[in-house]
C-alpha cells in the first residue's frame, strides 16, 4: 500500500540532498528550454515564406576568395536563358543615405533597392498597398509599420511625400509613400524598412534572388549559371564559381562580407547546444549518483516492508512516486529560472515555445529524470539485497573504488575542465583579436561610419574646427569602417607591367597611421592630398566622358603624370615581388581599370607600412595600395583626450551640428564596432563563462553530496586509522587522494579533447592566439581546487572525529 | 607505567551530563597483563579509551609512560600515543578495503619505517600468528578468529609498549577465543603490558591482576 503521508515524509528526509539535485536539474533544465527556444528561433529563419523551398541567394563560391554575399551586376536576364528559373529578384544596398520630412532630417538605415517581384517572391506582408505594382512608378516608396509609427507617429501616411538623398540617386530626390508594409519578422536575415525602386542606369552590387521552379534545380543550376557568364563575358577571362545559397540556410550558414545583417553562426549554435548538453550530462551524473546512495542509505526501510510483506511492484512504485515528486519541483524551479534567465540571454523561450511545445518538453524531461533515478537501483530489487546478512549489505554499499561512480565523478570534471578550457582559450582569443586589431584596445577613440556623400565633402572642415578643440587629439577618415572588409580591387601597371593580380584598394586620410600612430617600414607617409571632394567629382565626370570620346572642358586642367602617391603594406612587397620595404620606395603605379580611381595618371610608392590589422582578422592580411581619395572617405574615426570623454564628445556634437546640421551624428567606440564584427564570437564566448561557472558550480554540489556520502562510509576507517596514530592531516590526505586521483584523471583526458576541439574554433580565424600550456594546467588546478574547497569542510570534519566515536559508528 | 589520580569523565549533552568514571587512582607498571571487569556501562571502556590516549579527561591526572597527558589535545596526544599502543577491538574494526597485510601496516604507515622494514614486520608478525598464507585476502574472506588474529597482529606489529584490548573474545567461539587469550599472554611475555576490558572471566584469568569498575568507580 502506498501512503502518501509517509511518501511526503520520506521525501523530507535528505532533504538537503534533494535540494542540491533540484537546483541542478532546474539550472539544466532551465538552460535545456531556453536551448530548444533559441534553436528554434535560429533554424526558422526565413523559413516562413510560402516558396521559402525555392528561393536561393546567388553568390561566388567561397572558394574563389570572393567573400563578398552580392553579385556585381544585374543578372535577371538569367531567368530568360536558363530553364528552371521562374524569376529573379535582385536587392541593393542603400548605404551613407538620409530621408528628411517637415524640414527634419533623418539617417536611413535599412533600406533597399528593390524591383517588382520583391513580394511575389518573398513573403513579406503587406499592409497598404500593391503587391504585384508596389512602386506605381519610380518616385514611390514603401515603408514599414514601424518606420511609419517612429518617425510619423501614425500608419495612414500613404501619400506623404518624403525627401530621399543616397548616395546612389545623387541628389536629394522626392518620393511618394505608396506602401505600408507590416514590420519583417525578427526571424529574417535582413529587415528592411524602406523599399524603393531601383534607379535607373544604377548597376552596381546586388543580392540576386532566385525563385527556382523546383527546390531540386539547387543543385543542377550554378553549372548552367556559369555557362551563362562566360557566355556572357567579351573577353576568356574565367568568371569565378558560383553558390545557390538556400534562402532558409543564410541565417546560419553564412557569413560574407556584406551580409544584409549580422547572421547568426552555425558554429556558435553547436557550442551552444554542446555545452548546454554537457550541462545536462554533469546533473543527471549527479541525479543518478544520489539517487543511488540515498537508496542505499535507505536500505533498513525497505528490507523492513520487504519483511512485513511488501512486494518489490510496490517497493518500485513507491521510488518512482518519490522520484515524480522531485522531478516536479525540477520543472517548477526550472521554468521559475527561465523567466531569470530571459532577461539575461534576450531569448523569449514563452513567445517561441508554445504551450504545447513546453508541455512536451516537461513530459520528455520528467520521464529521462524518473529513468535516470530508478534504472540504477532497479538492480537492487532482487532478492538478497534484502538480506539481513552483512556481507549481502557490504555488497550493496557505495564503494569509493567503484568503477561506476569514479567514472561519473571523472565524467563531471573532465566536463568542467573541457569546459574551462574552451572559455579561457575562447576568452584568450578574443582578447588577442582585439589586442591585435588596430586600435582595438585603446580608449578614447570613436568611429562614425559610412557617412553621406555632403557630409564626406565637410570633412576637412569638420576635422579643422575639432582639432582646434584641445580635448580632441586626432581626426581622421578611412574608406571601411574598423573590420569592414575591403571589397575594391583593381588592376595596375607596376613598373610599366601590367600585374597578374587585380590588388585591393584602401583609401584613406593622409593622417591615417598618424592617428593610430603606426611607422612606416620604409619611406615617409602620404604626403598632403592636394585634390578636393569636388575637384574629384568633376574629374571623375571629365575621365568617363573622355573614355567614351567626349573633349574635357577647355579648363580641365589633368594632373601630371605619376603625381599620384601610393603606400603599400608588408603583404604587397610580395605580390609584387618587392625584395625589401626599402626596394619598393619610388616604384611606378597606375591603376588601369578603376574609373574612380584613376584620375590621377599614375603614381610612385612612397612608403610601405607594416600589415597593420585594421580589417576582419577571420581572413589574412591581404597585399593592399593605399591612397588617397577625398570621395571615399566616409568613415570618420577621432581620438579624444580621455581625461575629458564628456566634454570631447560635447564638442564633438557641437561641432557636428555646426558643420552637417542636416544630418544626425552616429558614432560608437572603437572596440564596441570591433565588438559588432565578432558579435558571435563574443556571444560564445559569454555563453561559455556562464557554462563553464554552472558546470563548475553544479559538479562541484554533486562532488560535494557524494564526498559527504563516501566519507560516512569511512568513519569508521577513519577511527581505525586515528586509533592506529593517523593524525589530521594523515585523514584529510586520505580523504582527498581519491579525488585528487580523479581530477588528474579528468585532467587527462579532457586536455586532448579541448585542445582538439579549442584548434578547429581557432580555424576561423587567420591570426590565432597560442593555446599554451598554461591554459590546460589553469583549468586543472581550478577544477582541482573547487573540488578540494568543495569536499574540505567535510573531509576537515571528519579527519577532526573523535576516534572513540568513529570506530563505534556503524 | 600508568598512573591516574582522581581520573574523572563526565559526558555532556545538551540535557544530560554523565559521569562515566568517578575519581579513578590506578597504577600500571610495564610488563603488567591487567583485566578491568565490570558490568555494562561502568566504564570500563571509556577507562581503556583514555588509557590509550583516544579520549580526553575531564578531571584528575593521567600519567602515560611518565608523561601528564591530561591536558593533551587529540593531536598531541596521537603524537604521544604513536607506535606505543596498540589496540585490540571486540568486532575487530578492521578496514574492509584493506587486504590482511594492508590493515597490519596501519600503524607502520604513520610512523617512519622504510618499504622493505614495513615489509619484514608484516610478513614476521604474519608469520607469527599463523596467517602468513592469509595475507592477500580480505577481512570479509576470513573466519572471525582469523579476523582478530589480524587484528592483533596489527595491535603488535609496531612492537608498541603497551596493548589495549576491548573484549578481545567477545564475537569469537570458545575455540577462537582461547587461541587469541594465547596469543595476548605470548605478547605479554615477550614484555608487552597489556590491558583488557573483558566480562569472561575465564579471559579474565590469565591476567596478572584485576580491576574492578562499578558505577565509574574502582571497587576493590
Amino acid at each position: 500500500m502506498i501512503r502518501p503521508d509517509i511518501i511526503i515524509r520520506r521525501f523530507k528526509r535528505n532533504i538537503g540532498m534533494k535540494i542540491v539535485s533540484i537546483i541542478c536539474l532546474s539550472i539544466a533544465f532551465a538552460c535545456l528550454v531556453l536551448l530548444f527556444a533559441y534553436t528554434k528561433f535560429e533554424f526558422s529563419f526565413d523559413k516562413f515564406h510560402s516558396k521559402a523551398d525555392r528561393i536561393a541567394r546567388l553568390t561566388i563560391d567561397p572558394k574563389e576568395g570572393l567573400p563578398d554575399a552580392r553579385m556585381y551586376g544585374d543578372w535577371r536576364s538569367l531567368s530568360k536563358e536558363i530553364a528552371g528559373i521562374e524569376s529573379i529578384t535582385i536587392i541593393g544596398s542603400i548605404r551613407q543615405a538620409a530621408f528628411s520630412f517637415d524640414n527634419k532630417i533623418f539617417n536611413l538605415n535599412r533600406a533597399y533597392f528593390v524591383d517588382s517581384l520583391f513580394f511575389q517572391t518573398f513573403s513579406y506582408p503587406i499592409k497598404a498597398g500593391g503587391r504585384l505594382n508596389p512602386f506605381p512608378n519610380q518616385n514611390s516608396v514603401v515603408v514599414s509599420e514601424g518606420f511609419a509609427k517612429r518617425y510619423f507617429d501614425s500608419e495612414n501616411i500613404i501619400g506623404k511625400i518624403i525627401k530621399v538623398e543616397t548616395r546612389e540617386t545623387d541628389t536629394e530626390k522626392e518620393y511618394t509613400i505608396t506602401g505600408i508594409m507590416h514590420d519583417f519578422p525578427s526571424n529574417t536575415h535582413f529587415k528592411a524598412e524602406l523599399l524603393m525602386p531601383i534607379p535607373k542606369d544604377y548597376n552596381f552590387f546586388f543580392y540576386t534572388y532566385f525563385l527556382l521552379q523546383t527546390p531540386d534545380e539547387i543543385k543542377t543550376l550554378p553549372a548552367k549559371i556559369e555557362v551563362s557568364f562566360k557566355r556572357s563575358k567579351d573577353d576568356t577571362t574565367s568568371y569565378p564559381k558560383v553558390r545557390l545559397q538556400p534562402i532558409g540556410n543564410i541565417h546560419l550558414h553564412s557569413n560574407k562580407a556584406r551580409e544584409m545583417e549580422r547572421n547568426g553562426s552555425y558554429q556558435s549554435l553547436i557550442i551552444l547546444i554542446s555545452a548546454v548538453l554537457l550541462i545536462l550530462i554533469i546533473a543527471l551524473i549527479n541525479l543518478s549518483n544520489s539517487s543511488r546512495v540515498l537508496f542505499l542509505k535507505n536500505r533498513d526501510y525497505y528490507i523492513l516492508k520487504r519483511t512485513h510483506g511488501a512486494t518489490i511492484g510496490v517497493l518500485i512504485l513507491e521510488e518512482i512516486v518519490q522520484c515524480l515528486i522531485l522531478s516536479t519541483f525540477i520543472i517548477l524551479f526550472g521554468f521559475w529560472f527561465v523567466f531569470y534567465l530571459i532577461k539575461l540571454i534576450d531569448v523569449d523561450a514563452f513567445s517561441i515555445l508554445s504551450i504545447s511545445q513546453l508541455t512536451l518538453i516537461s513530459i520528455v524531461f520528467i520521464v529521462v529524470l524518473v529513468l535516470v533515478m530508478v534504472l540504477p537501483i532497479i538492480r537492487y530489487f532482487i532478492k538478497d539485497f534484502f538480506s539481513r546478512n552483512r556481507n549481502a549489505e557490504d555488497a550493496y554499499m557505495p564503494k569509493r573504488k567503484s568503477l561506476a561512480l569514479r567514472g561519473f565523478i571523472i565524467a563531471q570534471v573532465t566536463i568542467s575542465i573541457f569546459v574551462i578550457v574552451m572559455t579561457i582559450g575562447i576568452s584568450k582569443q578574443m582578447d588577442y583579436v582585439l589586442s591585435t586589431q588596430l586600435g582595438g584596445k585603446t580608449d578614447g577613440i570613436i568611429v562614425l561610419p559610412n557617412q553621406p556623400e555632403k557630409v564626406i565633402k565637410n570633412f576637412d572642415k569638420f576635422k579643422e574646427e575639432l582639432l582646434r578643440n584641445p580635448k580632441i587629439i586626432a581626426v581622421t577618415a578611412a574608406m571601411e569602417p574598423p573590420a569592414g572588409a575591403i571589397l575594391d580591387k583593381t588592376i595596375i601597371e607596376f613598373e610599366g607591367v601590367k600585374h597578374k593580380n587585380p590588388i585591393d584598394i584602401f583609401c584613406v586620410e593622409e593622417n591615417f597611421f598618424n592617428f593610430f600612430n603606426l611607422n612606416v617600414l620604409s619611406g615617409t607617409m602620404l604626403p598632403r592630398y592636394p585634390y578636393s571632394f569636388e575637384w574629384e567629382m568633376k574629374n571623375i565626370n571629365t575621365v568617363l566622358l573622355a573614355q567614351k570620346g567626349i573633349k574635357p572642358p577647355a579648363d580641365f586642367q589633368p594632373p601630371a603624370e605619376f603625381s599620384d602617391y601610393f603606400l603599400i603594406n608588408r603583404s604587397a612587397l610580395a605580390e609584387l615581388d618587392i625584395k625589401s620595404p626599402e626596394d619598393a620606395i619610388g616604384k611606378q603605379v597606375v591603376l588601369s581599370s578603376h574609373p574612380m580611381l584613376n584620375i590621377i595618371p599614375g603614381g610612385r610608392i612612397v612608403g610601405v607600412v607594416d600589415d597593420y590589422k585594421y580589417t576582419s582578422m577571420f581572413e589574412k592580411e591581404r597585399p593592399l595600395l593605399i591612397l588617397q581619395r577625398r570621395l571615399f572617405i566616409s568613415n570618420f574615426l577621432i581620438r579624444y583626450d580621455t581625461s575629458y570623454t564628456k566634454e570631447a564628445l560635447a564638442a564633438i556634437r557641437e561641432i557636428w551640428l555646426k558643420i552637417n546640421p542636416d544630418y544626425p551624428l552616429r558614432y560608437e567606440p572603437l572596440p564596441e564596432t570591433y565588438r559588432n564584427i565578432y558579435f558571435n564570437e563574443f556571444n560564445s564566448k559569454r555563453f561559455l563563462n556562464y557554462f563553464s561557472l554552472l558546470s563548475l558550480l553544479i559538479s562541484a554540489l554533486g562532488l560535494a553530496v557524494m564526498m559527504a556520502f563516501f566519507i560516512r562510509f569511512r568513519i569508521k576507517e577513519i577511527g581505525i586509522r586515528k586509533v592506529n596514530g593517523a593524525n589530521t592531516i594523515d585523514i584529510i590526505f586520505l580523504l582527498n587522494k581519491d579525488l585528487i586521483a580523479w581530477v588528474l584523471i579528468s585532467f587527462c583526458l579532457a586536455s586532448p579533447l579541448a585542445y582538439y576541439v579549442m584548434n578547429r574554433w581557432l580555424q576561423n580565424f587567420a591570426y590565432q592566439t597560442t593555446i599554451s600550456w598554461w591554459v590546460f594546467v589553469g583549468a586543472g588546478i581550478i577544477a582541482m581546487l573547487v573540488a578540494l574547497i568543495t569536499v574540505s569542510y567535510q573531509s576537515i570534519k571528519a579527519a577532526r572525529m573523535n576516534p572513540v566515536d568513529a570506530i563505534r559508528y556503524e | 607505567m600508568i598512573k591516574t589520580e582522581n581520573l574523572t569523565k563526565i559526558f555532556r549533552t545538551d540535557e544530560v551530563e554523565t559521569s562515566a568514571l568517578i575519581d579513578v587512582n590506578i597504577q600500571i607498571q610495564q610488563g603488567e597483563f591487567v583485566a578491568v571487569m565490570g558490568p555494562s556501562g561502568c566504564g570500563k571502556s571509556t577507562l581503556l579509551n583514555i588509557i590509550g590516549m583516544l579520549d580526553g579527561i575531564t578531571k584528575g591526572v593521567y600519567q602515560f609512560n611518565g608523561i601528564d597527558v591530561s591536558n593533551k589535545n587529540e593531536q598531541e596526544r596521537t603524537a604521544i600515543r604513536k607506535g606505543k599502543v596498540g589496540f585490540v577491538f571486540q568486532n575487530f574494526n578492521l578496514v574492509q578495503d584493506l587486504t590482511v597485510a594492508e590493515n597490519v601496516e596501519l600503524p607502520l604507515a604513520y610512523l617512519k619505517y622504510s618499504y622493505a622494514e614495513r615489509k619484514r614486520l608484516i610478513r614476521d608478525i604474519l608469520d607469527r600468528m599463523n596467517l602468513g598464507h592469509r595475507e592477500k585476502h580480505f577481512p570479509n574472506q576470513l573466519s572471525g578468529g582469523q579476523q582478530q588474529r589480524v587484528a592483533t597482529a596489527r595491535a603488535t606489529v609496531a612492537n608498541p609498549m603497551l596493548i589495549l584490548a576491548d573484549e578481545p573474545t567477545g564475537n569469537l567461539d570458545s575455540n577462537n577465543g582461547i587461541e587469541v587469550m594465547k596469543l595476548l599472554t605470548e605478547v605479554n611475555q615477550s614484555g608487552t603490558t597489556i590491558v583488557m576490558v573483558t566480562h569472561s572471566q575465564r579471559d579474565a584469568a590469565y591476567a596478572h591482576r584485576l580491576i574492578n569498575l562499578y558505577d565509574g568507580r574502582v571497587v576493590v
